[in-house]
């Protein structure tokens, strides 16, 4: 090999590593596409959920729990079971929600109830990876590699100015959501954390 | 001979071994009025062909909140689009050039919420109504403090009471909903919605953008700017299946000013080609070129003078130069064709003389009506017009004369108009009769166009996005404005919320877009103030604090945890003041409906605005002294001024034509027969355009003045005509010359702007009808020889 041809060879290496490094996606995007790729693949998903209240306007952290279930593309439902029965159901364009102090369930739709609007769609892209839609309401860096942590700063509207950060976490084999960390200003966060989760399994009738 | 024929006869003479230094002159004014031009930056700005009688109320309209803004209208037609609606909006934010978009807003941003219950938690002492406090009053009641305590608590432990601690802290009551419903009166955008935080159509198929630019509504250069940046980055953001239109001024002021410069191209193009045509057809000889540089030279010399007079030329100016090359031609051309055959140029030119000058003068009078016209637009017009014609005049008595090759006394080429036999003239004459009587009746039904809209060029991508925009959104541009003013803010204010009070008891208060809701007068809010002080007595601030403190304890809240709403109850607020309002996100709204202004800027004012409909009309003018600019009324204002100016000019220019003909005719008759074309050419004019359903707009009015001035000039050449070749040669002078106008009419037709081409319509059709006029019909009005 002639030292000219030797020059040519290893800029030829030294070109083609730039140029890897270059387009190689970061690991957001990589973790992304993952997450994306299982998502897919999932039309169900119940799971119940605890959630941990740490707001310096309680005298102690306030514990609840529920079930979780969602079915593609938009049927919701957020079932609180202690320390109060509430919860709401979202079915396409139309919602109930009920709670124990009041007889009977309160229908309505969706699009005139902002709010449930605004947290059923928070919850669907959560469970759907419905990342299109999460880049119009934060930025997302990676926290973690494994398990996949995201980390959403708001950027616009979704759900009050003050929510500082969402941490989401995905499970080991990336096919749902482990916990959710919302944090507020003043250092108060929220908790929440999903267990006995089935994937795509038959849900009860009457459950949307 | 007569004394202006002696005159030119004698510069002819005089000038006769000075062609070089004539030469050299004519030369140097070109070259100085090329330069002069060049520099000179071309205007389109409509305000120049508004009244100045009603300019107070568009400078007023111009006021109207979007008016300055662009508005960018993101569209599908997909279902359940939204999210790439938001994204779309997001691109357009982060990729539009600040230079020329400073801000983009898509919707309130991220902390509006929370800023607007702020703020009313700021200002409820002082914007409570009496009826606000009744409400209160019923959230105070036995059982429901302690339901809306449960109700907080339940909410900070669902995921909708993410963030809202704060809020609850403040008013755990949810008191200052009881104050929201005032922010309805504030929305500009009827149809809207608020989707996590953008501006959403109610079908979610739609997502409005407003954009603040610092380019000026007329700048046509900056105005291309600005678009062509917007289309760059929709061409390269935008997916598959959504649109995005921008809605602006600016968008018309470039179409405008692009749709006047490629016709400016066409016209002038068009129209030398033809008149260049005409000469080498029928004269063939280098004097032809002499006889059309005339008025290429008058056009270009008139829009240097223009120019250099106004600081700026309007483009519809510029595009009057084809007019302007048909007339002044026409000098040139009996000039032409008086000395070309004549073996004694000099007595040729001294006879021709007197009523080309009168031609001319003729032109200049009707065009001089003109300057008393209120739109500064066709101000400017009877200035180039009449520097136009007085340049060309000159240069045909005084310069052409000397470039006439008059050696071989050739007999120059032209059309031979055939002799009029006895038998048949009275036959013409009542086809004439009965042409003019039916044409007359015709004209009865002629109507005037006052939208703006309709006289400037609106292209149909700009239709569809208006349409586009209008169906998503309601009329959001086109309402009417109501002005009320004060020395001080304060006494704007206190006006403002007096007519709101007037207005919201005849219209729904939906209706109504009004600050002063938000932004009372101090009086009604110390009024407010005293209300509140004197609702929320030592008492019932003791027993709400311990029924509130009773039930957050058992809740598991901390001792302080409504401190904060506590403390509020205790404590005055000042005043509301617009400062507030714009730190509660709605400073955009602030910038909208207040403004600064009158003679000394001292004068300060609020707009609100009500839909402008024939019944909302009807409310504002039962209630009197309301100022109010309604777009719809402008309209009609604008038709009623410009067919007032119609009548005024016309009528003026006719009086100046009848008495400047009157003196070169002698004898009523001799001036009836002159006036032949200039009657027939009008009245064919009207009925046409009656019969057609055309509508007269300003620049029909120009072109109207225009079949004055040129018919005049026909008849009056028709009547000085003498008997034998000479008389031939006459004729043939004016078949050429409306043949050269209906070249430069012809050309305007071609015109993609409405303006223009309406000009050449119209002057086709009354110069079309005038010259056969003139050349049957003078003569036998006039008598004797034929």
């Amino acid at each position: 090999m002639t030292i000219k041809t030797f020059r040519a060879f290893a800029l030829c290496i030294l070109f083609s590593l730039v140029a890897t490094t270059l387009l190689a996606a970061t690991p957001l995007d990589t973790a992304r596409a993952r997450i994306s790729e299982k998502a897919a693949s999932v039309s169900s998903i119940q799971s119940r959920f605890k959630q941990e209240k740490h707001l310096s306007i309680f005298r102690e952290m306030v514990e609840s729990t529920g079930l979780f279930s969602f079915a593609k593309p938009d049927k919701l439902r957020w079932e609180m079971t202690t320390p109060i029965k509430t919860g709401f159901v979202i079915n396409g364009g139309e919602g109930r929600k009920w709670h124990e102090l009041i007889e009977g369930e309160e229908h309505f739709s969706v699009e005139r109830d902002p709010v449930v609007k605004a947290v059923s769609d928070q919850l669907m892209s959560w469970a759907t990876a419905d990342f299109e839609k999460l880049d119009t309401m934060y930025t997302m860096e990676l926290l973690t590699q494994s398990p996949v942590t995201f980390r959403m700063t708001p950027i616009k509207g979704g759900l009050g100015g003050a929510i500082t950060s969402i941490d989401i976490t995905f499970s080991a084999d990336n096919n749902y959501v482990t916990e959710v960390l919302v944090n507020e200003d003043g250092g108060d966060f929220t908790r929440i954390t999903f267990a006995g989760v089935r994937i795509n399994a038959e849900i009860a009738k009457g459950t949307f | 001979m007569d004394a202006l024929g002696r005159l030119a006869a004698g510069i002819f003479l005089g000038l006769r071994e000075r062609k070089g230094a004539l030469l050299v002159f004519c030369a140097l004014a070109l070259a100085l009025g090329g330069i002069s031009l060049s520099r000179t930056p071309m205007s389109e700005d409509i305000s120049e062909l508004i009244p100045e009688k009603l300019s107070e109320e568009f400078s007023l309209l111009k006021r109207a909140p979007l008016a300055k803004k662009l508005i960018i209208n993101i569209h599908t037609e997909r279902e359940g689009a939204e999210p790439l609606l938001k994204l779309t909006a997001d691109r357009f934010v982060e990729r539009l050039d600040p230079a020329l978009f400073t801000t983009v807003m898509t919707g309130p941003d991220s902390a509006m919420g929370q800023r607007l219950a702020a703020f009313f938690l700021d200002t409820m002492p002082r914007l409570s109504t009496v009826e606000d406090m009744e409400r209160i009053g019923q959230r105070l009641a036995p059982g429901e403090v302690e339901r809306r305590i449960e109700e907080a608590y339940r909410l900070l432990i669902s995921p909708a009471g993410w963030g809202m601690k704060g809020i609850l802290r403040r008013d755990p009551l949810r008191l200052w909903e009881i104050a929201l419903p005032k922010i309805k009166h504030v929305n500009l955008l009827g149809k809207m919605r608020l989707g996590d935080g953008y501006f959403l159509s109610s079908d979610g198929k739609s997502l409005l953008a407003i954009a603040k630019t610092p380019v000026v509504m007329t700048d046509s250069a900056g105005a291309e700017a600005l678009i062509a940046e917007f289309e760059q980055v929709k061409a390269a953001i935008l997916p598959e299946g959504v649109e995005a239109d921008i809605i602006g001024a600016h968008r018309y002021t470039l179409a405008n000013a692009n749709s006047i410069k490629g016709d400016l191209k066409l016209i002038l193009t068009v129209a030398s080609l033809a008149i260049l045509a005409l000469f080498f057809f029928w004269l063939k000889g280098l004097a032809a070129v002499a006889v059309f540089a005339i008025p290429a030279a008058g056009v270009l010399l008139s829009a240097a003078i223009t120019g250099a007079l106004n600081g700026t030329i309007s483009g519809i100016t510029l595009g009057f130069g084809g007019v302007l090359l048909g007339i002044s031609v026409d000098y040139g051309l009996h000039v032409y064709y008086a000395c070309r055959t004549s073996r004694e140029p000099a007595a040729a030119l001294a006879r021709v003389a007197r009523p080309v000058a009168f031609a001319g003068l003729t032109t200049l009078g009707a065009f001089a009506v003109l300057f008393t016209s209120e739109l500064p637009g066709q101000r400017q017009l009877a200035l180039f017009s009449v520097i136009g014609v007085t340049i060309c005049l000159v240069a045909a008595l005084v310069i052409l004369p000397q470039f006439i090759n008059n050696v071989d006394a050739a007999e120059p080429g032209g059309p031979r108009p055939a002799r009029t036999k006895a038998k048949n003239r009275k036959a013409i004459l009542a086809f004439w009769a009965l042409w003019m009587l039916f044409f007359a009746f015709q004209a009865t039904n002629v109507s005037f166009e006052g939208n703006l809209k309709n006289v400037g060029y609106v292209p149909d991508d700009i239709t569809r996005a208006e349409e586009k925009l209008a169906e998503s959104w309601g009329n959001i541009r086109g309402k009417a404005i109501l002005f009320s003013s004060g020395a001080t803010a304060d006494g704007a204010a206190a006006a403002s919320e007096e007519l709101f009070n007037r207005l919201n008891g005849k219209l729904g208060g939906g209706e109504i877009v009004s600050l002063s809701r938000l932004l009372p007068s101090l009086k009604t809010q110390e009024e407010n103030l005293r209300h509140w002080s004197e609702f929320w007595t030592k008492e019932r601030r003791i027993q709400t604090r311990e029924r509130v403190r009773a039930t957050a304890d058992r809740l598991g809240f901390t001792t302080n945890a409504f401190e904060p709403f506590l403390l509020s109850l205790e404590q005055a607020p000042g005043p509301v003041t617009a400062d507030m309002l714009d730190r509660a996100g709605l400073g955009e709204l602030v910038e909208a409906l207040l403004f600064e202004g009158g003679e000394d800027g001292k004068e300060h004012g609020s707009i609100t605005l009500v839909p402008d409909t024939d019944p909302v009309r009807s409310v504002l003018a039962e209630l009197g002294e309301v100022k109010f600019i309604s777009p719809g009324d402008f309209a009609l204002g604008l038709g009623e001024s410009i067919r007032d100016d119609f009548l005024k000019f016309l009528s003026s220019a006719l009086v100046v034509v009848i008495l400047l003909t009157l003196v070169v005719m002698g004898t009523p008759r001799r001036l009836a027969a002159a006036l032949v074309p200039v009657a027939t050419g009008l009245i064919t004019l009207f009925g046409v355009c009656g019969l057609l359903g055309w509508s007269f707009n300003i620049f029909n009015i120009v072109a109207s003045i225009l079949i004055v001035g040129l018919g005049i000039d026909y008849g009056i050449f028709m009547v000085c005509r003498t008997g034998g070749e000479e008389g031939k040669r006459t004729d043939r002078a004016v078949v050429i010359s409306g043949l050269t106008t209906l070249a430069g009419m012809g050309s305007l037709v071609l015109a993609t702007h409405p303006a223009l081409s309406s000009i050449g319509l119209t002057v086709a059709v009354g110069v079309g009808a005038s010259i056969p006029a003139a050349l049957w019909v003078v003569p036998i009005v006039k008598g004797g020889e034929r």
